[in-house]
């Protein structure tokens, strides 16, 4: 496998440049954690792991960029953890030898230690101890620690789950994948709380507090993040654009009936200026083109409001008992000058029905270049 | 020259048909647009009441001619529309 060049084009469909990511991601922290003076703890791990990121200036989609930074950082810290798992197993056998195993598993039972361990669940403090496995892991460190630290590293916390604003699914099962090819030999039934347990006592009684308080931060982080998750989901459905409902025009008739309800009617209120303590008010009321009806009505400036209802109401009214007799009229009228149009239509249309019987005589009027007098004075008519 | 009618103060003979003869019927005749109905005497003998009052519905009068006639108590109110020019 080779390091990732600095500037590299990483696409998250290309398999061959994530395993190279993720083993460049491993390398510098294999690297970093061989310097001097390098102290290990979770908040100075992410923020090495940016600057790492940083510097390696890799090009990555917009979109895919923040899934291939969790990608790095985590296999980063990863490796951190690990390297730091590794240093306290080799500093442990000095520390544990001249130990008993009774007295390396008090502490699991005692007060202090559960206190410390508060996200462990109590199911496995009640399960029983195997003194026999805990001996063979301690006697033979290899076979011992690979698959506690895998189970340690399952229960720990993982800065790609913490990131939920960069989490995908797909990335998630390429994460998965990998992490299964990497431990298909593992066989995960072996895997007994007991020695987990035994394992994460020993790192905790070696470890220092600040690791159990980012463990404890990060699986708050965890769940601060799982509880974030669905209020944005919420905002999400919330902020969806509503339809919004179309405004239908109002619609009225070409030619309105002679119908009170069924016309428009249009009322006027006019107060006048005051005069002597009262005013006058004017209403009118008129549907059509026809003729105002108007009403005078005094009003004082106490109840003014109700004596215009009032008297707008009754001009309502009055109108809707006259408008038949009123549209009436106005239809008497109209059908006499109805009768009068078609008289005179009928006037204009004889004469090229004289014209038509010349024709109909065999006369060549039509034919002729020169006008007949009767046409002449018929098409004279028309203008 | 033509004195401003706008500023003019209401001169009662034509303004008012009070001036020959007194108005005694409450209700005066309106003739406009070749249209007649009952309006208060009270509103019809002053042009400016008269304007404000038709006005809404007959846009045409505020710039028409008004003439008044009382026969036998009874005001009878005529409103022409005054010619403009094309396009008003």
């Amino acid at each position: 496998m080779e390091i990732l060049n600095s500037g590299s084009f990483v696409a998250i469909d290309n398999r061959e440049k994530i395993d190279q990511l993720i083993y460049t991601a491993r390398e510098i922290a294999s690297e970093v954690g061989r310097t001097e003076g390098f102290q290990n703890s979770g908040q100075t791990n992410h923020q090495l792991g940016l600057e790492m990121w940083k510097g390696a200036e890799y090009v990555c989609r917009a979109h895919e960029e923040a899934n291939i930074r969790n990608l790095f950082l985590s296999k980063f810290l990863e490796r951190l953890r690990e390297i730091e798992k590794e240093r306290t197993f080799q500093t442990r056998p000095a520390l544990t030898a001249p130990v008993s195993p009774e007295s390396v598993r008090q502490p699991a039972s005692s007060v202090p230690d559960t206190a410390a361990q508060p996200i462990e669940s109590p199911v496995r403090s009640t399960v029983p101890e195997e003194p026999s496995r805990i001996v063979a892991e301690e006697e033979d460190e290899y076979l011992g620690v690979v698959p506690a630290d895998d189970d340690i590293e399952n229960d720990g916390p993982s800065y790609a789950d913490e990131c939920v604003p960069a989490y995908d699914a797909d990335m998630e099962a390429l994460v998965d994948r990998l992490d299964n090819e990497g431990h298909d030999t593992e066989d995960i039934t072996s895997h007994e709380p007991i020695g987990n347990e035994s394992q994460e006592s020993d790192v905790i009684t070696s470890a220092p507090d600040s690791d159990d308080a980012t463990t404890q931060m990060a699986k708050t982080v965890e769940l601060g993040a799982t509880n974030v998750v669905p209020s944005e989901e919420n905002e999400l459905e919330i902020k969806e654009p509503v339809e919004p409902k179309s405004i239908g025009p109002i619609v009225l008739a070409e030619k309105e009936p002679y119908n009170f309800d069924g016309c428009t009617v249009t009322a006027v209120v006019q107060l006048l200026p005051e005069a002597e303590g009262t005013r006058k008010c004017v209403v009118s009321v008129r549907t059509h083109d026809f003729t105002p009806r108007v009403a005078i009505v005094d009003v004082s400036a106490v109840e003014s409001l109700l004596q215009i209802s009032t008297a707008l109401g009754r001009a309502f009214e009055q109108y809707r008992n006259e408008l038949p007799a009123i549209a009436a009229d106005k239809m008497k009228k109209e059908k006499p000058a109805a009768k009068k149009q078609s008289k005179t239509t009928a006037k204009s249309a004889k004469p090229p029905a004289d014209g038509a019987k010349a024709v109909a005589s065999g006369e060549t009027t039509a034919a002729s270049p020169v006008p007949n007098a009767e046409t002449v004075q018929g098409q004279g008519g028309l203008f | 020259m033509e004195p401003n009618k706008d500023n003019a103060v209401p001169d009662p003979k034509t303004d008012s048909a009070a001036g020959t003869e007194n108005v005694t019927e409450p209700k005066a005749t309106i003739k406009v647009e070749w249209q007649e109905f009952e309006l208060d005497a009270t509103l019809a003998q002053q042009d400016k009441t008269l304007k404000v009052v038709l006005q809404p519905h007959f846009a045409s009068i505020e710039n028409a001619n008004i003439t008044r006639e009382v026969k036998d108590g009874k005001l009878t109110v005529t409103i022409v529309k005054r010619a403009q020019h094309k396009g008003a």
